[in-house]
């Protein structure tokens, strides 16, 4: 096993240094060339900043096997997305915060995830329905109503798929720093409340006859999880969203066993998916959203299998040495 | 959870189950019994709806005092154990921890639920998972200080897991990880504790590691209700019995309670008990003749 694993560590080495060398040669065309443009730079900084939120939130959703829950809240935004674009296309944008210039479909968003969220978190709650089904209700029927409400606009099919798939370029200065400051106070609530998120997350019960608030706690998740969809919602669309909160955080719970550091490379995983997505979409002209969620899987497909040959491996090893053949 | 048929039928007893040695109750505790019980539950009642959970369950123990809770499945166990911790609401009857009323829950009091109903790919290590009982002692905005550590350090210690506190949980053995469960427990400083089916899927060996940690637990003061299905083990290793199908069937020390009438009570038709002047019971399974 040795053997074979130096040479294979020998020969991917051999790989990067001939890509480092083509990047050192081509520096400018492949690395920087894209940030000359302002509008560009901003598209990266906020997919590295999505890209770590949604590793850190996300990770709370894998361990909870919420990917169903995330999956629907983020369809279930689209009323909230597609009344603000009927609004924006009559000029009637409204003013929030003095946010004139953000992008009103992110209002629109963030109203209808705070909706959903409390309508799905109610409809849990109680045990007449099963959850998956309380889920998939809400998430269908707020899908309809939100593609039902953009078919009302006349060539709407653009703007659609702007909406489910993303519209990275569309970032502007202000959604910046909505982004930065919604990401500031998610990873803060986070950090907080880590040991109760952990212990509501892994044993309810214990958390019940401790006297925790569960239910409080429960809502707040649900409320991060929305605000992460939200937030993301320009980078990678509402279909989309699902891989970019579960993808890495899934892979990081390949490779460690605590939920700290599953938070921490899953948000590293995101950025650097981010990254790699950015790029791929600038010099191969694909859409951002789908690059950076190809990234994303190629990572995890690449984890995935290196520990399924070191497990084979492992138990080969373990065959020889029990003297059992085949 | 839908209130089960009075006798399941799906029991996972031996078919045939011949108990050659007399029932010897354990030796008693050394040192004289104070006058407050650690626990004492007075006619508990809980009902879901229409059905009922379980109905009327008086019973209370000695610190460092060990209770087996045996019946069929569906009898009502776990029921009345969620409601003595306060996760389920009882409908009548009262809970008092060292002589205290408690309405809801309390802290001497811990429940160690069953296996299957924790994620066991969790990632947590087992530092994490006795450390997350901590989380109440701790507070909110806080970080683990000397005392919580100290705590999960001596928990651990007790139970024999210190040497595994890096391993991830879903690498324990079925052993390890009711111990991880109990140390959890410890480390609340829980003086009573509640613990659904321990034994249910381990193997003989799993099983006396958990027995020899019931035992240093016995010396430590403990008081333990347990829930079992093995009824040779309810005979030898625990102080009282408290039999439950749905309602109290009995309730006492080994020797006392553990007869034919009892027992076939508890476990309706499914078991033929004989107990004559002989010291031996022979317990036999109902459904034999059909095989």
């Amino acid at each position: 096993m040795e053997l074979i694993n130096v040479l294979a560590a020998l020969s991917l080495w051999e790989l990067i240094q001939r890509g480092w060398d083509v990047l050192l040669r081509d520096y400018h065309w492949f690395i920087t060339k894209p940030l000359d443009i302002d509008l560009l730079q901003r598209s990266l900084e906020a997919a590295i900043l999505v890209g770590i939120l949604s590793g850190v939130v996300g990770s709370l959703v894998v361990v909870r096997g919420m990917s169903f829950f995330a999956d629907a809240l983020s369809h279930s935004i689209l009323p909230g997305v597609a009344i603000m674009y009927q609004r924006s296309r009559s000029g009637d944008v409204p003013n929030v915060a003095g946010m004139r210039d953000a992008n009103p479909l992110l209002w629109g968003a963030l109203g209808a995830g705070l909706v959903s969220t409390v309508l799905i978190g109610f409809l849990t709650r109680h045990e007449r329905l099963r959850s998956d089904t309380a889920i998939g209700i809400v998430f269908a029927g707020m899908f309809a109503l939100g593609i039902a409400m953009v078919s009302r606009v006349e060539s709407y099919a653009g703007d659609l798929t702007h909406i489910l798939f993303g519209q990275i370029l569309g970032v502007g200065p202000q959604d910046l720093n909505i982004i930065i400051g919604f990401s500031v106070v998610v990873l803060l609530i986070v950090v907080v409340f880590y040991k109760e998120f952990m212990l509501i997350s892994f044993d309810p019960l214990l958390a019940k006859t401790l006297h925790l608030p569960t239910e409080f706690f429960r809502y707040l998740l649900l409320l991060l999880i929305a605000t992460t969809i939200v937030v993301s919602l320009q980078i990678v669309g509402i279909s989309l969203m699902l891989a970019l909160l579960v993808t890495p955080a899934a892979t990081a719970s390949l490779i460690t066993h605590r939920l700290h550091w599953m938070m921490l490379l899953a948000s590293l995983i995101g950025s650097a998916c981010s990254i790699i997505g950015f790029y791929a979409s600038y010099h191969f002209d694909v859409a951002t959203g789908p690059a950076i969620v190809l990234a994303a899987t190629a990572i995890f497909g690449f984890v995935f299998m290196e520990q399924a040959i070191q497990n084979q491996m492992r138990q080969g090893i373990y065959r020889l040495r029990e003297g059992r053949t085949g | 959870m839908k209130p089960a048929p009075p006798i399941a039928p799906d029991v996972t007893y031996p078919k045939l189950a011949v108990y050659h040695d007399p029932i010897t109750p354990i030796e008693p505790l050394p040192t004289p019994a104070p006058v407050t019980p650690a626990i004492e539950v007075v006619n508990l009642s809980v009902r879901y709806g229409q059905a009922s959970g379980c109905e009327s369950i008086t019973f209370s123990a000695l610190p460092g005092e060990r209770i087996a809770v045996i019946g069929p499945n569906g009898a009502g166990k776990s029921t009345m154990f969620k409601a003595v911790v306060g996760l389920l609401p009882m409908s009548s009857g009262t809970v008092s921890v060292s002589g205290e009323p408690c309405a809801a829950s309390h802290d001497l009091v811990s429940y160690v639920p069953q296996h299957e109903s924790v994620d066991w790919n969790f990632p947590a290590n087992v530092w994490d998972v006795v450390m997350m009982s901590r989380t109440r002692h701790i507070g909110y905005f806080r970080t683990p200080r000397k005392p919580d550590r100290q705590a999960v350090r001596e928990a651990l210690e007790k139970v024999e897991m210190w040497p595994l506190r890096h391993r991830q949980i879903g690498q324990l053995s079925g052993g390890q990880r009711r111990r991880v469960f109990i140390a959890r427990a410890l480390a609340q400083k829980a003086s009573v504790l509640l613990m659904d089916e321990p034994f249910a899927g381990v193997d003989a060996a799993a099983e006396a590691e958990i027995m020899s940690v019931l035992d240093t637990l016995r010396k430590l003061n403990v008081t333990l209700i347990v829930s079992t299905h093995n009824l040779g083990q309810a005979a030898h290793h625990y102080d009282k019995v408290l039999m439950i199908n749905r309602q109290q069937i009995a309730f006492g020390p080994v020797a006392e309670v553990f007869n034919a009438q009892n027992l076939s009570q508890t476990f309706g038709g499914f078991l033929t008990v004989w107990q004559d002047q002989s010291p031996y019971t022979v317990i036999a399974d109902d459904s034999c003749h059909e095989c």
